[in-house]
């Protein structure tokens, strides 16, 4: 008996020096203060392997859920396209910078983004969830956009019916009549901008009879004033204006924005291009990108993107451009044109440039993109949750203050109700606390605000198991049984009811495990092990503890 | 110390009464939810934009024009609230919307708050998008998940002690379970009370699954022991009475003690717009009705159980 004492004695001792042992950096990492964290994790690059972390509700951060779009891909290029779009974007995530992300595919198609701490969320969900669907597309000849155009505002004044086919005879005109449409379309577009200015901004779509004065000229190209934007949108999306333009044969062309926005004197002006909708050449043609300042002429000390084509794209390229010169060549990413230079002879090289106005930062953050090649297919951000430092310290401090509070509670009841046994179950409380906390360091799990909870809610319950045994004991205290045996009568009848009891909680815990994300993980995680290790606190280390007290000296009396 | 020696209540008899005190409650949760149209889901089930905003300075009388700033945004009806105490000059405002026109509507949202209070600087708290597609998902998840733990926990009873046995636990967890959630339909028919079905709440539902069935279990088990294996036909109405009595001063200590503990937590975020807040909530309500159904639901069903088919 006492030598199994001592054995068990030693069981324990080791169990708690092995937690402090797992404890010990968590410790000394959690302590310091936060401005001083980031330094300590740069000379100790390993920290975050050897410490429960925060999770991002309470450190606060960003959480992304991508979904692929795969609906434009075919049988081919399904293949393998999550793993090609996790390798982007692990790519694009460790060009931003942020320390310990955590990035997780998903079933079939989806991709988990965690960014811990992050300060800037805006930029990093555009550098992430950019598709960077880079594409080279020819724009249409003007002849062509002003057919466009005539054929969208028959629909919309509501003559579709009789002028789509006129404008399918007009498909045949010759290019003499061409060039004098173009020429009337220019003279109506006259005075244009005023016409536009003028124009109440509070019109309903319906109201709207011509598209033609939603737009206004800009050299060969059009481009619609800012405050119409919503409705050239609602106009283009509509499905009688994308049928006629079928009809006409123009189905293989499509309107997209510029990036830039115009200054038109009084009024913004964004250009609308209308484009081929098939690529000349797509992102995955290009070798490197960065951002550099430009070299002379309007370009002079401006950011812009530098892209370097791999050797099958400088072959496709040469092609095109030779194919195509004096047309314009539309740089599209993400389905907004960046910029439309005119080709003015055959590129072999394989250089462009993506100009566009932008700051230092956004051309690197768009040659990170570029660099680390375009996604395999658009992805969209389905689920995002982006948690403020200062709400996660806020809920650090009072899940803290609850969680003293609760404890608190708990230990001083138990020690008032059951007197020195309560003690005895209070130091199994501690060590359970104790082994919870150094299994979570020791695997590395999060700790987040419904994890707290947990720990709180473990604190209550977990007294349960002490609670079943001494009241049993006093049970048999009460029907005259000696200390002794009553200890040994109460834990043998309140075993096989412990385990029931906390198997059925394990069960729910893992079935939460085993579909909840992020926090309510972190819940089922810290739950999980709370019950293993109250069911071996309550269990064995208060049975040695009474072992000894009982069995040490003849005890007539216990303290219950 | 000790609460109870040695009582005798009769808690089975007063069965009749516990059944129609537990059909009242049932009862206001069917109303409940009718008149609250369904249980208040959150953005996780439905989808929609949330975006929580600290203010340098107090906003208390613009939430009607921060509304009026948003509903121009045309995102369907916004809610508006303040959270927390007055003097944090906090808001939330949920929207159904999560994308238009490509746009994200949580950009949208500060970017239109900041242009009409460009003197009155505020602070990202908390962000969150779900979108419709995932919300459903989720929805089609928590309701597996419930049902899922319920099937578990019949067959591991039904394995350990007799079919009868799981069967009226289950029932009294699907008691605990929708009392829980009218709780919270009746709640939010009170004017500037507003608490909303998230995940969170989903786990703390599950979580008072597992707690109500502790519960029973202790019951159980001794109304097991006390049966002693043998064929039980007479008195067994009495037998689970004394076993409940006998396990009373446990069931009273270990549902203070952790009613105390998530009563702390729930005081401690009540004023957080933290959903830690709904989360405690559903415990708190959960550990009482998990206390009583095991003494009033899931005993009484064993002994209806017995006058029909006789427990072996």
């Amino acid at each position: 008996m006492k030598r199994n004492n001592a054995v068990s004695l030693l069981v324990i001792i080791a169990a708690v020096a092995l937690s402090i042992w797992f404890l010990k950096d968590s410790f000394i990492f959690y302590s310091k203060p936060i401005a001083v964290r980031q330094e300590y994790q740069e000379e100790h690059p390993n920290i975050f392997k050897r410490i429960f972390n925060l999770g991002l509700d309470l450190q606060g951060g960003m959480r992304l859920v991508l979904e692929i779009d795969r609906s434009q891909l075919n049988k081919d290029e399904q293949k393998n396209v999550l793993d090609r779009a996790y390798t982007i974007i692990e790519n694009r995530i460790n060009a931003l910078g942020v320390a310990e992300p955590t990035i997780q595919k998903q079933g079939k198609d989806r991709i988990i983004v965690e960014l811990p701490g992050l300060k800037n969320e805006e930029a990093a969900k555009r550098v992430i969830g950019s598709t960077a669907q880079l594409e080279f597309k020819l724009v249409r000849e003007p002849s062509e956009l002003m057919r466009a155009i005539r054929i969208i505002d028959n629909v919309v004044s509501g003559k579709a019916g009789i002028d789509s086919l006129e404008t399918d005879t007009a498909a045949d005109t010759t290019a003499q009549e061409e060039v004098e449409s173009r020429e009337k379309a220019r003279q109506l577009f006259e005075g244009g901008v005023e016409d536009t200015a003028a124009q109440d901004t509070t019109i309903a779509p319906e109201t709207i009879t011509s598209f033609r004065s939603l737009l206004v000229q800009i050299g060969e190209q059009i481009g619609v004033p800012e405050k119409n934007k919503a409705k050239v949108d609602k106009i283009l999306d509509r499905e009688d204006v994308q049928n006629a333009l079928q009809r006409a044969g123009m189905g293989g062309s499509q309107f997209l924005w510029g990036h830039d926005i115009i200054d038109q004197g009084q009024i913004e002006v964004r250009p609308l291009y209308f484009v081929k909708s098939r690529p000349e050449l797509k992102g995955d043609a290009i070798s490197d990108a960065s951002a550099i300042l430009g070299q002379g002429g309007m370009n002079q000390g401006q950011p812009l993107v530098s892209l370097e084509m791999n050797r099958r794209g400088a072959r496709v390229f040469s092609r095109v451009t030779a194919a195509n010169t004096n047309k314009y060549l539309a740089i599209v990413l993400d389905s907004t044109v960046y910029s439309a230079p005119v080709i003015r002879q055959k590129i072999t090289q394989g250089r462009a440039q993506i100009e566009g106005s932008f700051t230092m930062e956004e051309a690197k953050n768009l040659a990170v993109v570029l660099q680390a090649g375009a996604l395999p297919a658009p992805v969209d951000i389905i689920e995002e949750r982006t948690i403020g430092p200062s709400l996660g310290q806020d809920s650090i401090r009072t899940g803290a203050l609850a969680f003293i509070i609760g404890f608190a509670l708990v230990v001083v009841f138990m020690g008032i109700y059951y007197k020195l046994s309560g003690v005895i179950a209070d130091i199994a409380l501690i060590l359970n606390l104790l082994f919870v906390m150094a299994v979570m360091a020791g695997i590395n799990a999060t700790l987040t605000l419904p994890g707290i909870a947990g720990l709180i809610l473990i604190i209550g319950m977990a007294v349960d198991a002490n609670v079943i045994i001494f009241e049993r004991i006093r049970e048999e205290l009460a029907v005259g049984k000696t200390v002794r045996s009553a200890v040994n009568a109460g834990y043998g009848r309140a075993f096989l009811t412990i385990m029931d009891a906390n198997i059925t909680t394990l069960i729910t815990a893992f079935i939460l495990l085993w579909i909840g994300t992020g926090p309510i993980k972190g819940f089922a995680i810290t739950l999980i092990f709370g019950i293993i290790a109250s069911l071996f606190t309550a269990l064995f280390v208060t049975k040695v503890i009474f072992n000894i007290i009982v069995g040490s000296r003849k005890v007539t009396k216990l303290s219950i | 110390m000790q609460f109870f020696k040695s009582t005798n209540f009769n808690f089975i008899g007063n069965r009749k009464k516990a059944f129609v005190f537990s059909g009242i409650l049932l009862l206001i949760t069917v109303v409940s939810l009718i008149v609250n149209k369904g249980p208040n889901l959150s953005i996780d089930f439905v989808g929609g934009t949330v975006v929580q905003l600290k203010f340098e300075n107090s906003i208390k009388d613009d939430i009607g024009q921060i509304r009026s700033v948003i509903d121009q945004l045309e995102y369907g009806s916004p809610e508006v609230k303040t959270i927390g105490k007055p003097e944090d000059n906090e808001i939330q405002i949920t929207v159904k919307a999560t994308e238009s026109k490509g746009e994200s509507v949580g950009d949208n949202i500060k970017k239109a708050v900041a242009t009409n209070y460009p003197d009155n600087p505020f602070e990202l708290r908390r962000e969150e998008k779900v979108g419709p597609k995932i919300g459903g998902e989720l929805q089609q998840k928590a309701v597996l998940a419930i049902l899922l733990s319920l099937l578990a926990i019949v067959i591991y009873i039904g394995i350990r002690f007799h079919l009868p046995f799981g069967i009226a636990a289950i029932v009294a967890l699907f008691h605990d379970v929708l009392i829980t959630i009218g709780a919270f339909a009746f709640l939010n028919l009170i004017p500037n009370v507003d608490v909303e079905l998230s995940l969170p709440v989903i786990a703390a539902l599950l979580t008072i699954v597992g707690y109500s069935l502790n519960d029973t279990i202790v019951v159980f088990d001794r109304i097991r022991e006390n049966m002693g294996g043998s064929v039980i036909k007479r008195n067994l109405e009495e037998r689970i009475n004394s076993s409940i009595n006998q396990c009373l001063s446990r069931t009273i200590i270990t549902s203070l003690t952790t009613f105390a503990v998530v009563l702390t937590v729930f005081i401690a975020f009540i004023n957080s717009g933290a959903i830690i807040k709904d989360f405690s909530l559903a415990l708190l309500v959960g550990v009482i009705s998990g206390t009583y159904s095991s003494i009033y639901i899931a005993s009484p069903i064993l002994v209806l159980w017995n006058q029909k088919w006789t427990i072996k």
